[in-house]
């Protein structure tokens, strides 16, 4: 039978010229099974449409599930209550003219989100909580140790990039793909709350700004409650907003206006040492310095035959000047070396072992089918040696080829064509004779 | 009047076929050509359009799905016409359009039908491995065209969760083609 696409083919064939077909025309003969079914769900729904209790029954089902999801998530242990209470309400002015509900909640009875007293007395606290960490170093430190559950779950933190000058990160928790982040804030007894919940989206905020029932306004995608959600009087405002990698929601005091909010929106990421390039722990040995590396090698006293099989190394040829090597890793694949650890301003160039040049194309597809958190990545060629991976929320990735060898580099932030091509260059250095 | 009575019909080349289909799937078709042009009268021209490409390919065709035929004839038909006259579309139409750009490969010509063909077959295979509701959702936007209001009124959802779960299919889409190296 002939297809629209043959059929259209043809016709183009025989008319041109004729404008290039659309991207959507590929669509066109998709199987038809699939066509129906899109149609039949219409139809049923259309039928069902007839009964409109269904739908209410439905929708209030739906609030309460969003109630009880929002008595989950939040975990306001560490907040100072009565301090809170003594903050005063801001003015509808100081918090601007106030929007439509992004939804037409129908008239419901009071939602079910249990009291504040009730939530808290549920929730682990900050130090016996078996993720619970006093610093982000603390949880990094968990995971180099080798904690399966959260090298498995977490490989990131984000926290706000402008903080007030007196916030002290008070405790780190995480539970699921929920991270939360209390900073106190000075000695005021008040208290900022970020929570990140991977996967979330939009919906979920409607979730709960229909469980709050109270006003709110939007900012630029920035949803802030005039008062806390679920009528507990703990004297905390709720902002919530999401990125392509999930929802966040910030709890602030009630005396921050909505711009002070919107400013603490912006979001720095930290990587946790588990993060990509992904070691395990126990597989790695790790260096602080090239001479501590060699030093090892030398003494023949090797904590693992891995570091005996090295018979050389490559270092940039062409480093920046104010990013020194700061940490050599070994693992059975790679060698890595960290120029500047600092988790905003770095370069890793990784020399893959095991991998040949023929093998390039296949690891870029491998590193395009893993999961991002941005638009997904796009691959550009930099020179004959050099394909780029652009498109990661930090910074660059390119893979190039030289000795024989594969080296990928991901360069944190931005960098230029032209530096990505000085430093996709390497220098191959021999292991000194008898090490 | 069944499909298959239809489509005996238009076998025997019996004229009351054109008005069994137009009395069947004429709104269907008008449904469809409206979601992608502007004018009632493009819509109109369309829908008889795709009543004489039924007539004139069924035979030798033999759809087994007369009602899915009718609706690709529809949405062929409705494309082709703003193919050649951009002004003639629906406003709206276009930012599915243009979000369907970013993550499908340029059509090919009739002398690339096998890559064509070899699309068609990833297309198929990826919609088969989305959940039923986000393979509806999405192909009621990029195949039916559907304003998201409509659709989340008749999928029961917020526009926020439409236009969340669109976002990560056309994702899922262009890696997935990616993968498949058709992209």
């Amino acid at each position: 039978m002939m297809s629209f696409e043959d059929e259209r083919n043809g016709r183009r064939t025989a008319e041109t010229p004729e404008a290039a077909p659309l991207k959507a025309e590929a669509l066109t003969d998709i199987d038809d099974d699939l066509i129906s079914d899109a149609m039949e769900k219409i139809e049923k729904d259309t039928a069902k449409r007839r009964f409109p209790w269904l739908a209410a029954a439905a929708a209030l089902a739906l609030l309460i599930a969003g109630g009880l999801i929002a008595a989950k998530l939040l975990k306001p242990n560490g907040m100072q209550q009565d301090a809170m209470a003594e903050t005063p309400i801001p003015t509808e002015s100081a918090m601007g003219e106030q929007s439509a509900p992004p939804t037409d909640a129908p008239d419901l009875p009071p939602n079910p989100v249990p009291s504040y007293s009730e939530w808290e007395s549920k929730l682990p606290s900050a130090t016996d909580a078996p993720y619970g960490f006093s610093s982000i170093d603390e949880l990094a430190e968990r995971i180099q140790g080798g904690d399966e559950y959260l090298i498995e779950n977490i490989d990131r933190v984000y926290m706000p990039a402008d903080l007030p000058e007196e916030a002290e990160l008070r405790w780190l928790t995480f539970n699921g793909s929920c991270t939360a982040l209390e900073y106190a804030l000075g000695e005021s007894g008040k208290a900022l709350v970020l929570l990140f919940k991977a996967g979330w989206s939009d919906f979920d905020i409607e979730q709960y700004l229909n469980a709050d029932g109270r006003g709110f306004i939007e900012r630029n995608g920035v949803y802030i409650t005039e008062t806390n959600a679920g009528g507990f009087e703990d004297g905390m405002r709720n902002a919530y907003w999401t990125r392509e990698e999930g929802l966040f929601l910030l709890r602030v005091p009630l005396d921050y206006t909505a711009d002070q909010i919107e400013a603490l929106t912006e979001l720095d990421c930290i990587l946790l040492p588990n993060a990509y390039p992904s070691f395990r722990p126990d597989q790695v040995f790790v260096f602080e310095s090239e001479e501590a590396f060699l030093e090892e090698l030398r003494t023949g006293v090797h904590r693992d035959d891995e570091l005996g099989t090295l018979d050389r190394y490559y270092l940039l040829a062409d480093p920046p000047e104010d990013k020194p090597i700061s940490v050599i890793s070994v693992e059975k694949a790679v060698v890595l070396i960290d120029y500047y650890k600092n988790d905003v301003d770095r370069l890793l160039l990784n020399w893959h072992r095991e991998k040949t040049p023929e093998d390039l194309e296949t690891m870029i597809s491998e590193e395009l089918g893993r999961t991002y958190f941005q638009e997904p990545p796009t691959v550009r060629r930099l020179a004959d040696n050099i394909a780029l991976i652009e498109g990661y929320n930090n910074g660059v990735y390119a893979f190039f080829t030289e000795d024989g060898s594969v080296f990928s580099l991901f360069c944190y932030g931005y960098a230029s064509d032209q530096e990505l091509i000085r430093y996709c260059s390497v220098i191959r250095c021999e292991l000194p004779d008898g090490r | 009047m069944d499909d298959l009575q239809i489509i005996e019909m238009l076998k025997r080349r019996d004229p009351d076929a054109a008005e069994a289909l137009l009395e069947k799937y004429g709104g269907l078709c008008r449904s469809i050509a409206a979601h992608v042009l502007r004018d009632p009268r493009d819509i109109e021209e369309t829908v008889n359009g795709v009543m004489m490409r039924l007539w004139s390919s069924i035979p030798p065709a033999e759809p087994r799905n007369l009602k899915a035929y009718s609706a690709k004839a529809a949405r062929n038909e409705a494309l082709m016409r703003i193919r050649r006259d951009r002004s003639a579309a629906n406003a709206a139409v276009m930012l599915p359009i243009e979000e369907l750009e970013a993550v499908l490969p340029a059509p090919q010509g009739a002398e690339e039908s096998a890559e064509a063909g070899e699309l068609i077959r990833a297309l198929n295979r990826f919609l088969e491995t989305l959940g039923s509701e986000k393979r509806r959702v999405f192909l009621r936007r990029y195949w039916f065209f559907d304003p998201v209001a409509e659709i989340a009124e008749n999928f029961g959802m917020s526009e926020s969760k439409v236009k969340s779960i669109l976002f990560r299919t056309r994702n899922e889409l262009r890696n997935f083609l990616v993968k498949e190296e058709l992209l």
